[in-house]
């Protein structure tokens, strides 16, 4: 008897020592009640989601709008992950001009923790990204895709980003 | 024997949520003495001598990401708390990284002129290290506020533009204010952009994989009507694309005039007129 009860304390002990080891997964956010806001599609795998995007434009050269972008990128303490030259990288493989278009991704795995562990589903929006190009008016456009501010899950965190990508936008610009 | 075992796992029970604490926090991995150890070693009397610091935030204080997550680009922001008037102010500041292979990043020079002698810019961090800001003031003391910094790997990064790229943009400048729509007692907040790689010596040349020799600016002067509003002598551990930001009052209109100097003794100088705006 005595045998049996200790047996069934040590099986609780290892369970307990087994759950608070290591940080839980977290729960299953992406319920159909958190998808707040998103349609379901005719096909039941595609969710429509939209995205607001924020944009600037100026007439600062494309090479002067990148280098500020990525001074104020560290500024705020992102880590860029990638310059992605798209439109030079046309223009050498088609050996014909072609506009100037780079998108620049960064990131700051602190918000990017505090993200995920409340909307695990916003890891596809990862990570930040803007986009820069040059018009056909010479201008420059900088645009960023903002976190969306109705989603109930999140509302708190995407005003916090946003304030801060709109800041890095109006940087650019200026 | 049973009573025993039982007795064990009772008490093992009631430390469980303890050792469930010690995962989820971070385990420090340097001791005080230990995170300060090249300083008290080395670093003090090797730029000080000595002269007696006196460690307090009373004078200024500075901000900087405790987990930056790029040690290439570390924001750092020095906010003092007393104003420069001519009885008191700061007159110079110093920049310094503890394990950076070369630790002084810069020294800054300020004067009443600049109203504030605030200051902001990006540095590398080239290990986990104590970043530490030393101002002396006009009556000659020294005051020293330091903060402990996780990253690393901040002075071999890669540059973030290729190298065509930034050889094309060498040395240009550019320096930032907000229109002034006209010229009184506050300081007005400047930026000054330079495009300059910037490199180190402990770059590695991505295809070559060979070192980029250092090449970095070594002095800074920025001028309204001849005189001194900014003066640095800057090192390595200033990121790649030096940009500073600073204070200065514009009493009047005049001319701002930026000379540039780095390692291969290129001169690169910008001057432009500051008139108050009428729109």
């Amino acid at each position: 008897m005595f045998n049996t009860l200790l047996k069934f304390l040590s099986l609780l002990f290892f369970s307990i020592i087994a759950t608070t080891a290591y940080p839980a997964e977290p729960d299953n956010l992406d319920s159909p009640d958190n998808l707040n806001k998103k349609e379901k599609a005719e096909d039941t795998n595609t969710i429509n989601v939209s995205v607001p995007v924020y944009f600037k434009e100026t007439d600062k050269t494309f090479g002067d709008v990148i280098e500020d972008l990525l001074v104020i990128i560290g500024e705020h303490n992102f880590r860029l992950n990638q310059h992605a030259h798209i439109g030079r990288a046309i223009a050498e493989r088609n050996k014909s001009p072609y506009f100037s278009a780079d998108v620049l991704h960064f990131c700051n795995l602190s918000y990017a923790k505090e993200l995920l562990d409340i909307a695990p589903d916003y890891l596809l929006r990862m990570p930040c990204r803007i986009s820069i190009r040059q018009q056909k008016n010479k201008n420059t456009r900088i645009e960023v895709w903002l976190l969306p501010e109705d989603d109930k899950r999140t509302i708190e965190f995407a005003k916090k980003i946003n304030t801060i990508l709109k800041k890095i936008v109006n940087y650019g610009a200026s | 024997m049973r009573v025993k075992l039982f007795i064990i796992f009772l008490l093992s029970l009631s430390l469980s949520p303890a050792l469930a604490e010690t995962k989820k926090r971070p385990v420090p991995t340097e001791s005080i003495e230990s995170q300060n150890s090249v300083w008290n070693d080395m670093l003090k009397d090797f730029y000080f001598e000595d002269k007696t610091i006196i460690e307090s935030d009373e004078i200024f204080d500075f901000a900087v990401p405790y987990r930056a997550e790029d040690g290439a680009m570390v924001p750092i922001k020095i906010t003092p708390k007393i104003p420069q008037t001519k009885e008191r102010y700061i007159k110079k500041i110093w920049i310094i990284i503890d394990k950076n292979p070369k630790p002084l990043a810069g020294t800054f020079k300020f004067s009443p002129l600049n109203g504030k002698a605030d200051l902001a810019m990006r540095i590398r961090v080239d290990a986990y290290s104590p970043v530490r800001i030393v101002a002396e003031t006009s009556d000659d003391k020294l005051y020293m506020v330091s903060h402990y910094v996780k990253s690393s790997g901040g002075c071999s990064a890669p540059a973030s533009s290729d190298a065509a790229t930034a050889l094309k943009r060498l040395g240009k400048i550019r320096l930032k204010t907000p229109k002034i729509s006209s010229f009184f007692e506050e300081p007005v907040q400047t930026r000054l952009a330079i495009s300059h790689p910037n490199t180190s010596g402990l770059q590695k040349d991505q295809v070559t994989t060979l070192f980029i020799p250092p090449h970095y600016i070594s002095k800074i002067e920025v001028k309204f009507e001849g005189e001194s509003i900014f003066s640095a002598e800057t090192d390595i551990s200033i990121s790649e694309n030096p940009n500073f930001k600073f204070y200065f009052v514009p009493k009047k209109a005049g001319t701002l005039v930026t000379e540039i100097t780095d390692t291969k003794g290129n001169t690169f100088t910008q001057s432009r007129k500051l008139e108050a705006s009428t729109n």
